[in-house]
């Protein structure tokens, strides 16, 4: 048996299963329910997007900040996004149950077990290439794979703001998003997830790694780290947008909380 | 015209059959051919083809659902001749790197599958394709069968193009597990 098997099995399963039809239906639906949830969101959502850190509930379907143009020192005007789509209403229990998912029980359990809090401003985008599968030798080091190297977008940033971790947080610039890839480093970064980061303020959460991979990875949409020029650190949630949404809601509500200290 | 009055027409053996069929679905089979193939001129033979057999086919067959019954053809044409390009060196559209992604599930290395291994293969896939999440199957579908760009799938459905990866690798994972389980790999 081989991969042409697999290949061909696919083509030949039901038609229920391959009918893309009904997909296109809920895709427009969505679309369609986003437009118009986007229309009545801007009267609101464009004084509450001019500043994130407005005293306003800020949700992750409301408002996102845009600027800039990939060279961008200048920040465009903020404007509005579409909201993102509603996440599926149900996790499915088998990811959970696989990935054997701990949540942060709270926005202050997410600020706590972070090592590095900063305010940053993405001000420009490049292209890295980056490992995007991992073998481990038995010192559980990642072994080289030229094979699985794929571009993957590097967005820089400065330093706004250090909540946490002093000056070691002043040396991070830079961070990778877009995919899984993932190099042991001293820090784990995460920020809010968004379908494309674009320019503009982001709070990024730096970790150190002995949290665990897995618990990390169950709890953030994107946990990404460069310091200097050495890539360092990055992973995707895989898009489950449970866990997005999630990881969204907590970090608002650390927000919140520290705009009512 | 709808799906049963063409297939009428073929049932007629009137060959204004393939014209309608070619209007209604000739570009859905030629973006499948051309996503396996990735040269335009290739894929438009490849369609040509595929009508041939239908008209070869229809009937006796009576398609539940003329679009994937003509996809099917369209996919498995492409494939052979992905195949053929591939002996002559000839490069490829995406059908290449799907096929490498299914390699994780089972190697390329190994023999074809016998057809009482086929037989069992077939209908674990299509029992794992039933019980996927809707969300992830759509993504392994278009992916696996329309051969379909992660670009063009994460467009289509709002998603990062790392996201749509990443659930493809979690898919690929899962069925090779369910196979493994299931004593077939």
């Amino acid at each position: 048996m081989n991969n042409e098997d697999i290949f061909r099995a696919v083509g030949e399963a039901d038609d229920a299963v391959l009918d893309e039809e009904k997909v296109k239906r809920n895709n427009s639906f969505r679309r369609i329910a986003g437009m118009a949830a986007a229309l009545l969101a801007v009267g609101a959502a464009v004084l509450i997007a001019v500043n994130p850190w407005n005293k306003e509930k800020q949700t992750s379907t409301d408002w996102r900040p845009v600027m800039s143009n990939e060279t961008g020192a200048t920040p465009e005007p903020f404007v509005v996004k579409a909201p993102m789509p509603e996440p599926d209403a149900t996790p499915n229990p088998e990811w959970f149950a696989e990935a054997d998912y701990k949540p942060f029980k709270n926005a202050q359990e997410l600020a706590d077990k972070a090592d590095i809090i900063v305010r940053a401003q993405i001000y420009g985008e490049g292209s890295v290439m980056a490992q995007t599968r991992f073998e481990f030798d038995e010192n559980g080091d990642p072994i080289p794979d030229e094979s699985s190297m794929e571009p993957r977008t590097l967005y820089e940033f400065s330093i706004v703001e250090v909540f946490k971790g002093g000056n070691e947080a002043l040396k991070l610039d830079r961070f990778m998003t877009q995919g899984c890839s993932f190099l042991f480093s001293d820090y784990y970064l995460c920020c809010p997830p968004a379908p494309d980061i674009d320019c503009g303020e982001y709070i990024l959460f730096l970790y150190k790694p002995e949290i665990g991979s897995q618990w990390l990875w169950d709890n953030c949409a994107m946990m990404v780290g460069f310091l200097g020029d050495e890539v360092k650190v990055s992973y995707s949630a895989m898009g489950n947008p449970v866990i997005e949404s999630r990881f969204e809601e907590l970090t608002y509500a650390w927000l919140e909380g520290m705009r009512d200290r | 015209m709808n799906d049963v009055d063409i297939i009428g027409l073929f049932f007629k053996r009137d060959e204004r059959a393939l014209s309608e069929v070619s209007a209604k679905y000739g570009a859905y089979c030629f973006t499948v051919a051309k996503n396996i193939l990735g040269v335009p001129a290739d894929a438009e033979e490849c369609v040509s083809s595929a009508l041939f057999k239908a008209w070869e086919t229809i009937p006796p067959k009576r398609p539940e659902k003329l679009r994937l019954y003509l996809a099917r053809i369209t996919r498995s044409v492409a494939f052979n001749r992905f195949r053929e390009m591939n002996r002559q060196k000839r490069g490829g559209g995406e059908a290449a790197l799907v096929l490498d992604e299914l390699a994780e599930i089972v190697p390329a290395e190994g023999g074809a599958a016998s057809e009482a291994e086929y037989r069992e293969l077939k209908a674990a896939v299509n029992a794992f394709l039933r019980a996927l999440p809707e969300r992830e199957r759509r993504i392994f579908v278009a992916r696996v069968f329309r051969a379909e760009p992660v670009k063009a799938i994460a467009r289509g459905l709002g998603m990062t193009e790392g996201a749509v990866m990443t659930s493809l690798s979690r898919t690929r994972k899962k069925l090779r597990q369910k196979l493994i389980d299931e004593e077939i790999i």
